[in-house]
């Protein structure tokens, strides 16, 4: 059993009341939020509807007492949470961080800039030095966007990411239209983290190829699908090329398509070239430069060697995988399931070292040179 | 030969013989290898290459740093003729200028030269990347693959007979297949050259988004099958015919479609097989003509092509069809490029739409996954036991990784679809089939098979299909390399076989499911 520390990218903590929220938009969008009389306009556009049963998709435990959602309570998520897995650095990325996509392009800016100050306030200023955070943006505007994280990563430094769910434009997250975002993540220091789910809010593009499937089963199988497009635009639009000091940490799609993708790419390299004028590099050098990968949730067939033997088809994975939670979702993953299934050689990379890289993190207690 | 022609270029421009021989060598050799080429299609160098008949897995990385140097042919050109004339000036600068005789030495302009020349030389040898175990390979994806050798004949040590799953046959003209309509769809259609422009025929399918620049065919499909046993017709641009916009039209183009194919093709070789294209935006009516053209032995398949209600394929509006085809014993196959037509709702890839050929190749098989996944969720292999549903198109690489996140999926989120009452991966082994055609390129076959192992049994699962005459077609000999010898036989032949038989005719609606499909029975609160 692994001992050491763990970074955790995929924690999901959101807010007990929308009140909290509410009370830090400015008084103009305030007032609009309140303008009904009756509760207030939503904050997030509506998902399409593949229900779980009974409506939850959280562990059940993990609902606190007071009636508040689960992620909503501190004491709560550090006694499932962070106490009990030796979680030296846990990635707080919201619920999951679709809020931006309410239809209001102008409501989404000021939305997302009361949420980030609402993060950095409460669970930033709890003192808790596990707890990191990610900026959430408003990827319907890119330039707003990229204004924002400017903004944000000033004010506290436990921003660990800026976070993209919410697909904004309905194109990949590669398209040029991003582009700003990725500057002011560059120039304030940032890596990128996309989070998977966010297609499956109304006004953007499609959760999966070939039509609306019929079931959450369909869904969730599916799931990796908008994360893995978004992956390949990154290299076929050259982002990596435009921006070489950007690191990007891929969450929620599991780890096992990682082979047939990249090879898949790699064998168009000679096209690639002929259609884009950003890719220099076989599309895996760049994906093993750049990317990170989040275990969650893991692919674990009847025989866990399997997927072991898939993926060490592709080299140097082990330099490649994060473990995460996804606390507290229904199908979280805990570091003992994980790691009795993976080489014991790569827990140290796994559990720290390489969202280490990705975050700039060192390890604790390691003597820091000097 | 290279010696002679730099003598007689030395003799033509005078000066002393042996101090120019090694510069006369040089810029002829730069000379013929630019205007070589230069003038010979990217294709050429294959066929001149000794060892490319045994095909091997094509991977980009060059072992060869220089591989890649991006030159275009013309500046290949410019610089076979740029090369010998600055030698040429440079032996003839003395004369211009009076002075004595340079001898030879390594001045500026035969320094010049000589490096013009040499980077013509290394970058001309590297069109031809090859791996450091000195094995030839394919250029890469882009290159078009040169068209399969003839096949060893039949009986030949090692080689049995070959099925090939998949091949696309086109029209001529589309004229070839008005001419199976009815005389007022005829006359809708009209005929090239109604007006000045040439025009004034309407198309009779959609354009389709995305092309590989470097073309998308090799050629027209070679109807001789050379030492192929049996070859299954899987229709090309036709397939996007069912999701037209006008619903009368797409039905009257594809019966269209298939009278024609059954006179034109089906008549004129009798190891040809076919697939009925089902114009599946009338469930009722394509039923209707899969039980129709079914009775027809030659016909052994059922092609949904384009999305015509842009519904995933499970979905129960298409089942009509699925009833049929079990009916008549036939499988149903999909084919890549069902989503992708500007006549469907649904999208080509997830996440937005793709901007580039090879980012929507690279994720090509996502539509498939989710015909794949909804087909067996919405419980179509429940209500059909015996049907069997083949993909084509996107490679196998993906079967893994689906695979598994289905059955992990499956333990915990089965409760809104209780009738699929086993793993999925269960249903899939038994039910489905995909194609080899394109046969993923790997960095090694080791890690291929590798990847295919790691799954588990797909020895019966794989169907070999060229996909001729698509630019990434696979010659037998493509996958013969590339896949264990213990699955030749399954693969080439008998899963094709098994698949496009009628083996499960008649009793495929005998089954009654534990659950129902479309049911939602109590089960006491267990989930």
């Amino acid at each position: 059993m692994y001992e050491g520390p763990v970074i955790d990218p995929d924690v999901h903590h959101t807010w007990k009341s929308e009140d909290w929220i509410i009370d830090h938009l400015s008084p103009r969008w305030r007032e609009f939020a309140r303008a009904s009389g009756r509760g207030h306009v939503p904050l997030a556009a509506p998902g399409a509807h593949w229900p779980h049963f009974q409506g939850a998709n959280k562990r059940l435990d993990t609902f606190p007492a007071d009636g508040s959602p689960p992620g909503a309570d501190y004491e709560t998520m550090k006694r499932q949470l962070l106490d009990p897995f030796h979680i030296e650095r846990a990635i707080l990325s919201f619920d999951i961080g679709t809020n931006p996509g309410v239809p209001n392009a102008d409501f989404a800016i000021d939305l997302c800039r009361a949420i980030n100050d609402w993060n950095v306030e409460y669970w930033l200023g709890m003192g808790d030095p596990r707890l990191y955070s990610a900026i959430m943006v408003p990827t319907q505007t890119p330039e707003a966007a990229a204004k924002e994280i400017r903004r944000v990563a000033r004010r506290s430094s436990h921003i660990a990411e800026v976070l993209l769910v919410y697909n904004g434009l309905g194109k990949p997250f590669g398209h040029p239209a991003y582009d700003p975002i990725y500057a002011a993540a560059v120039e304030v220091g940032l890596p990128i983290a996309i989070h998977g789910g966010g297609e499956i809010t109304y006004g953007t593009a499609k959760p999966m190829a070939g039509g609306i499937v019929n079931s959450r089963l369909e869904l969730h199988t599916l799931s990796p699908q908008p994360t893995l497009h978004h992956l390949v635009s990154y290299i076929t639009h050259g982002t990596f090329e435009k921006f070489p000091t950007l690191k990007l940490m891929l969450i929620e799609l599991g780890v096992a398509w990682i082979p047939w993708l990249m090879w898949s790419l790699d064998a168009q390299y000679r096209i690639l070239r002929a259609e884009s004028p950003w890719v220099k590099r076989l599309p895996s050098e760049s994906f093993r430069e750049h990317v990170r990968v989040a275990t969650q949730p893991c692919e674990f067939p009847d025989e866990p060697q399997r997927l072991i033997e898939l993926l060490q088809c592709f080299d140097g994975i082990e330099d490649l995988l994060c473990f995460c939670t996804d606390y507290a979702h229904w199908d979280e993953d805990d570091p003992a399931y994980v790691g009795r299934r993976f080489p014991e050689a790569w827990w140290p990379k796994l559990f720290w070292d390489n969202a280490a890289w990705v975050y700039g993190f060192d390890r604790p207690g390691a003597a820091k040179a000097g | 030969m290279g010696g002679l022609l730099s003598l007689l270029a030395s003799s033509l421009l005078g000066g002393t013989p042996p101090a120019q021989t090694a510069f006369g060598s040089a810029f002829v050799a730069g000379l013929l290898a630019g205007v070589l080429y230069w003038a010979l299609p990217s294709r050429a160098w294959l066929w001149a290459w000794p060892c490319s008949s045994r095909r091997r897995s094509a991977w980009p990385w060059p072992s060869c740093p220089w591989a890649f140097v991006p030159l275009p042919r013309s500046l290949m050109f410019v610089n076979g003729l740029v090369a010998p004339g600055g030698a040429i000036l440079h032996s003839q600068a003395p004369k211009f200028a009076g002075g004595p005789p340079s001898a030879g030495g390594p001045g500026p302009g035969n320094l010049l030269a000589a490096a013009i020349t040499m980077h013509d030389l290394v970058a001309c040898a590297a069109v031809v990347p090859w791996r450091p175990g000195g094995r030839p390979a394919r250029p890469s994806g882009g290159t078009r693959r040169p068209a399969p050798k003839p096949m060893p004949q039949q009986g030949a040590v090692g080689l049995g007979p070959v099925y090939d799953g998949c091949i696309h046959h086109h029209w001529k003209s589309p004229l070839d297949v008005v001419a199976y309509m009815s005389k007022g769809w005829q006359e809708y259609f009209g005929r090239p050259g109604l007006l000045p422009d040439g025009g004034g025929m309407v198309p009779i399918v959609s354009g389709f988004p995305y092309h590989n620049p470097f073309g998308d065919k090799l050629g027209e499909l070679d109807r001789t099958l050379p030492g192929i046993a049996r070859a299954v017709l899987c229709h090309d641009a036709a397939m996007q015919a069912p999701a037209l916009p006008n619903p009368y039209m797409a039905l009257e183009v594809v019966r269209a479609v298939n009278r024609w194919t059954r006179e034109r093709w089906l008549d004129q070789d009798e190891r040809m097989r076919a697939l009925i294209l089902a114009p599946n935006q009338l469930p009722a009516e394509a039923a209707a003509e899969i039980r129709d053209l079914g009775r027809d032995e030659r016909f052994a398949g059922v092609l949904m092509g384009s999305n015509g209600l842009s519904k995933p394929f499970g979905h129960p509006l298409y089942h009509p069809i699925y009833e049929a085809a079990a009916e008549m014993g036939l499988p149903v196959i999909l084919h890549t490029g069902s989503d992708a037509t500007p006549d469907v709702l649904t999208t080509t890839t997830a996440g937005g739409l793709p901007g580039l050929y090879s980012e929507y190749r690279a994720l090509i098989a996502q539509p498939l996954m989710a015909h794949v996944v909804s087909f067996i969720t919405q419980g179509v292999f429940v209500k059909y036991p015996r049907l069997r549903l083949g993909i084509v198109g996107a490679g196998v690489t993906w079967i893994t990784a689906l695979l598994w996140r289905f059955d992990m999926d499956y333990k915990t989120l089965r409760r809104e679809t209780p009738w699929v009452t086993r793993l999925p991966s269960e249903y899939f082994r038994e039910n489905v089939r995909v194609c080899t055609y394109p046969l993923d390129l790997t960095p090694t076959d080791e890690k291929l098979a590798r990847l295919l192992a790691a799954v588990g049994g797909l020895e019966d699962v794989l169907y070999y299909g060229s996909g001729q005459p698509n630019w990434d077609a696979d010659g037998p000999d493509a996958i013969l390399c590339r896949l264990a010898p213990a699955w030749h036989e399954k693969v080439m032949y008998q899963n094709a076989d098994t698949l496009f038989s009628r083996t499960g005719r008649g009793a495929a609606t005998a089954a009654t499911p534990t659950i129902a499909v479309g049911t939602m029975p109590e089960t006491g609160g267990r989930g």
